[in-house]
C-alpha cells in the first residue's frame, strides 16, 4: 500500500513535471515578439523577392518565381558587389583585429595617461559616421586636404588619389572604418584581457617565460573566444557597410566602391525596382548569416 | 543667407496687402473654409511658402496642411499616397526634369490650363509674365502640369583674377574653354584649369550643355534614346579630355561637394555648375574668392549655346477633390506679390519676368550673373538636366558609366554605344 502510494506519487509529480509550461508560457511573450517582428519583415521579403514590384509602377506587383535570382546571376555589378564587399570585409578583418589587440594590450599596461587615452579612444565611434565621412572626404582632397601635407612633410611628393583612384578608394574606405570602429575591437579586447585569470602569467613568470612566449601560449588561446566575438560584430557591420560608402563616394568612381548594401539601395529605392532589390537584399541576409554562424561554430569549437 | 529689415518689412507688404488689394476685383474668398493638404520637399521657396500660409488662410479662407519632406522621401510617399490613397493629397511640389514622365503617365497632374484661361483665375494674375520657355518647363505633351517657382540654369564662373594674371579673356567658345582651361592649369600650385562634375551619374547634369553644344539631345521625338549620335561621342570626348588635361587630379568620382570648394578656395580658375553657386562665392565668411568670382554664359559648340534648366513648382493633384481651391492657393502663392516676396528671401531666381528684372532681383546678385543668365534663358533647353524618361535614375546611371569611361581615358564612341545599348535596354524594361 505504501510502496503504490509512493509509486503513484512518483508518477504524478513526473506527470506533473512533463506538464509544467512555466518557462515556454515566461518566454512565449518574447518569442511571439521576436517573430513578428523578426520574422514578418523576412518573410514579406521573401514575398516581394518573388514579384516584379514597383512603389511608383503603373502595373501591381506580379509574380515572377525565382525570376530575380536568376537575373542576379547574371548582373555584372551585383556579382562585383559581392567580390568587392567580400575584399572590403577582408581588408576591415586584417586591419581591425590586429590593430585593435595592439591597442589594447598596449592600454593594458599601468602608465599615466592610461585612462586619458581610453577616454579619447572611443571618441570616433561616438561621431556621426555621415559628418566624419565629410570631414575625411575634404581631409583627403588632394588641393584642399591635410592628408597630402602629412605625407608631403615625411617626403611622400606623389601619394595615391585615394577617393578618385578605382585601385586605392576600397581600401581608403577599409582605412576610414577601421578608424571609426578599431577602438570597438580594441575595447572589446581590453574587457577579454582583465577577464583573464592571472595564475597563468605567474606560472609562466617563474618559468622564465619571456614576454613574447607569453602573449603566443597564454593571452592568445585565452583571449581567442574574445577576437571572435570582435570579429562577429565587424564581419557583421563590413558585410553591410553602406553609410561611409554613400556619403564619400557614392559607390564611385565608377562603381568601384559600389557594396552590396549600397547596390541594394540603389536597386531597391532608386531605380525603383523592389523586387529586384528584396533578391539583392535576401542574399545579403544569407551571406551575413553564413558567415556569422561560421564564427559562432569557430568560437565554440575556441572555448 | 540673411533677412535684413527692410527685406522683412517688404515681405509684410507683398504678402498680405496686395492680395487684399485685388480682392476688391477678384472673389479670393470664393473657396473658404476649405481645407487642403500640399506634399512638399525640402527648399527655400517651400520654407518662405510655410511662413505665408496663415496670411494665405486670411486672403482666401483656405487652411492649408504644408508637409515638407526630403527630397528623398518625397519621392516615395509622394507616390505610395497619390496611387494608395486618392484624394488624400491636393498639392504637391514637382521637379519635371525628374518627376513629368512617371507624373504624367500615372496621370497623377491635374492640367491647369483650364484653370489658367478661365474666371478661376485672377485677372491680373499674369500668367503671360512668366518666361515663355521656364513655363515649358512645366509642360508635358503640351500640358501645363504646374507653376514653375525659380529659374536654375547653369553658369561658367571665372577667377578674374587668375585670368587676368594670365592674360586671359572668359572664353565663349568650347575651344577657347579648352585652351583657356589648359592655359591656367597649375598643378605644381594646386590650381585646377578647371573644375566640374566628375561623378558619373552627378556629372549627367554638367555635361548636358556640352552634348547640346555638340548638337546632340538626350531623346528624339519619339522619346527614343539619342545617345550614340556623332554629337554624343564629340561631346564625350571632350568632355574627358577638358577635365583629364586640366581638371584637378581627383576629377575622377568628384561631387558637386567637392567641386565647388576648390573654386572657392582658389583651387580653381573656373568652373561650371547651377548659377545658385553664387551665393557660396560671395560669401565672406567661407570664400576667398568673393571679389574675384566672375559668372559668363556656357561657352558655345557649333550648335551654339544651351544651358539646362529646370524648376521645382507646385502642382494639383488630379485626384484632389478641392482642385479649383488648391489651383487659388497655387494662384496665390505665385502670384507678382508673392514672388516678390519670395525672391526676397530665398534671392532665387524668379520665374516672372517682371520681377527678373526688376531691383528685387536684381540687386541681390552681381550684374554679370543679371546679363549671363538673360542671355540663356531664351536658349535653355527645359528639363535638360537629363533624359525625360520615367526611370530617371537608372538611365543617369547608365549614362554617368559613359562619363566615368571618358574621364579615364577610355574611347568616347566604344562608351557612347555601350551607353545607349543600355538605356534601350532600360528603357524596354
Amino acid at each position: 500500500m505504501r510502496a503504490d502510494l509512493s509509486r503513484k506519487r512518483e508518477g504524478w509529480s513526473v506527470a506533473r513535471r512533463r506538464r509544467d509550461w512555466t518557462p515556454d508560457l515566461l518566454t512565449a511573450p518574447a518569442l511571439v515578439v521576436m517573430a513578428l517582428v523578426m520574422g514578418f519583415p523576412l518573410l514579406y521579403l521573401g514575398y516581394m523577392s518573388l514579384h516584379r514590384w514597383s512603389l511608383i509602377g503603373f502595373a501591381p506587383p506580379a509574380f515572377i518565381g525565382v525570376g530575380n535570382f536568376v537575373a542576379l546571376t547574371g548582373d555584372e555589378r551585383f556579382t562585383d558587389s559581392v567580390i568587392r564587399t567580400l575584399y572590403f570585409t577582408g581588408l576591415g578583418l586584417a586591419s581591425n583585429l590586429p590593430m585593435g589587440l595592439g591597442i589594447a594590450l598596449l592600454l593594458d599596461q599601468r602608465f599615466p595617461t592610461r585612462n586619458l587615452l581610453r577616454a579619447l579612444l572611443i571618441l570616433p565611434m561616438v561621431a556621426t559616421p555621415a559628418a566624419m565621412g565629410l570631414v575625411w572626404v575634404v581631409m583627403l582632397d588632394p588641393s584642399l586636404g591635410i592628408v597630402r601635407y602629412l605625407f608631403k612633410l615625411v617626403g611622400v611628393m606623389a601619394p595615391p588619389l585615394w577617393l578618385s583612384s578605382p585601385a586605392w578608394v576600397v581600401p581608403t574606405l577599409v582605412g576610414v572604418d577601421a578608424w571609426m570602429w578599431t577602438p570597438m575591437v580594441a575595447l572589446i579586447c581590453m574587457a577579454g584581457l582583465a577577464a583573464l585569470p592571472g595564475e597563468p602569467f605567474e606560472a609562466a613568470r617563474v618559468d622564465g617565460a619571456n614576454a613574447w612566449q607569453r602573449f603566443r601560449f597564454i593571452t592568445f588561446p585565452l583571449l581567442a573566444p574574445t577576437l571572435l566575438v570582435a570579429a562577429m560584430l565587424r564581419v557583421m557591420d563590413l558585410l553591410k557597410v553602406i553609410d561611409i560608402v554613400y556619403v564619400m563616394t557614392g559607390g564611385g568612381p565608377g562603381h568601384a566602391s559600389e557594396t552590396i548594401n549600397l547596390y541594394n539601395y540603389l536597386v531597391a529605392l532608386s531605380y525603383d525596382r523592389i523586387g529586384y532589390g528584396s533578391a539583392v537584399a535576401l542574399v545579403l541576409f544569407a551571406l551575413v548569416l553564413v558567415c556569422t554562424l561560421a564564427l559562432i561554430r569557430l568560437r565554440r569549437a575556441a572555448t | 543667407m540673411l533677412i535684413g529689415r527692410r527685406t522683412a518689412l517688404g515681405m509684410i507688404a507683398a504678402g498680405t496687402l496686395a492680395p487684399a488689394a485685388r480682392a476688391a476685383a477678384f472673389d479670393w474668398k470664393r473657396h473658404s473654409g476649405t481645407q487642403l493638404r500640399f506634399m512638399v520637399s525640402i527648399h527655400p521657396w517651400t520654407q518662405w511658402a510655410q511662413g505665408q500660409l496663415a496670411a494665405l488662410e486670411r486672403d482666401t479662407g483656405i487652411k492649408i496642411g504644408w508637409e515638407i519632406l526630403y527630397e528623398d522621401q518625397l519621392r516615395q510617399k509622394l507616390p505610395l499616397t497619390l496611387r494608395a490613397d486618392p484624394g488624400a493629397v491636393d498639392g504637391f511640389f514637382t521637379l519635371p526634369s525628374w518627376d513629368a514622365a512617371a507624373f504624367s503617365r500615372a496621370g497623377w497632374y491635374a492640367p491647369l490650363d483650364k484653370f489658367i484661361h478661365s474666371d478661376a483665375t485672377a485677372p491680373d494674375w499674369g500668367f503671360a509674365d512668366f518666361f515663355p520657355n521656364i513655363l515649358k518647363i512645366h509642360q508635358y505633351n503640351g500640358v501645363q502640369i504646374g507653376i514653375p517657382i525659380t529659374i536654375e540654369l547653369q553658369g561658367l564662373f571665372v577667377n578674374k583674377a587668375m585670368l587676368a594674371a594670365k592674360q586671359q579673356g572668359v572664353p565663349t567658345t568650347l575651344d577657347a574653354l579648352m585652351s583657356t582651361a589648359k592655359a591656367l592649369n597649375d598643378p605644381g600650385k594646386d590650381v585646377a584649369g578647371i573644375v566640374t562634375r566628375g561623378d558619373g551619374v552627378q556629372a549627367v547634369y554638367t555635361f548636358a550643355p556640352f552634348l547640346f553644344a555638340f548638337g546632340g539631345r538626350w531623346l528624339d521625338e519619339k522619346g527614343r534614346p539619342e545617345l550614340a549620335s556623332p554629337a554624343a561621342v564629340n561631346a564625350l570626348k571632350y568632355y574627358g579630355e577638358l577635365l583629364r588635361t586640366a581638371g584637378p587630379p581627383n576629377i575622377l568620382g568628384m561631387q558637386w561637394k567637392t567641386t565647388y570648394p576648390l573654386f572657392q578656395q582658389a583651387h580653381a580658375a573656373m568652373f561650371i555648375d547651377a548659377t545658385n553657386f553664387i551665393a557660396y562665392f560671395k560669401d565672406p565668411s567661407q570664400s576667398r574668392v568673393v571679389d574675384q568670382v566672375g559668372v559668363a554664359t556656357l561657352p558655345a559648340g557649333p550648335a551654339g549655346e544651351h544651358s539646362t534648366v529646370i524648376s521645382w513648382g507646385p502642382s494639383i493633384a488630379a485626384s484632389s477633390k478641392h482642385q479649383e481651391a488648391t489651383w487659388l492657393a497655387i494662384q496665390w502663392l505665385t502670384s507678382k506679390a508673392a514672388m516678390i516676396s519670395s525672391t526676397q528671401t530665398t534671392h532665387l531666381p524668379p520665374s516672372r519676368q517682371s520681377i527678373y528684372n526688376s531691383d528685387v532681383y536684381t540687386k541681390s546678385v552681381p550684374p554679370d550673373m543679371i546679363a549671363a543668365t538673360k542671355q540663356e534663358i531664351p536658349n535653355a533647353v527645359p528639363n535638360g538636366a537629363n533624359p525625360l524618361v520615367i526611370p530617371v535614375p537608372e538611365v543617369r546611371a547608365a549614362i554617368g558609366e559613359a562619363i566615368t569611361a571618358v574621364l579615364q581615358g577610355g574611347d568616347a564612341s566604344a562608351a557612347a554605344n555601350k551607353m545607349q545599348k543600355e538605356v534601350v535596354s532600360i528603357l524596354n524594361g
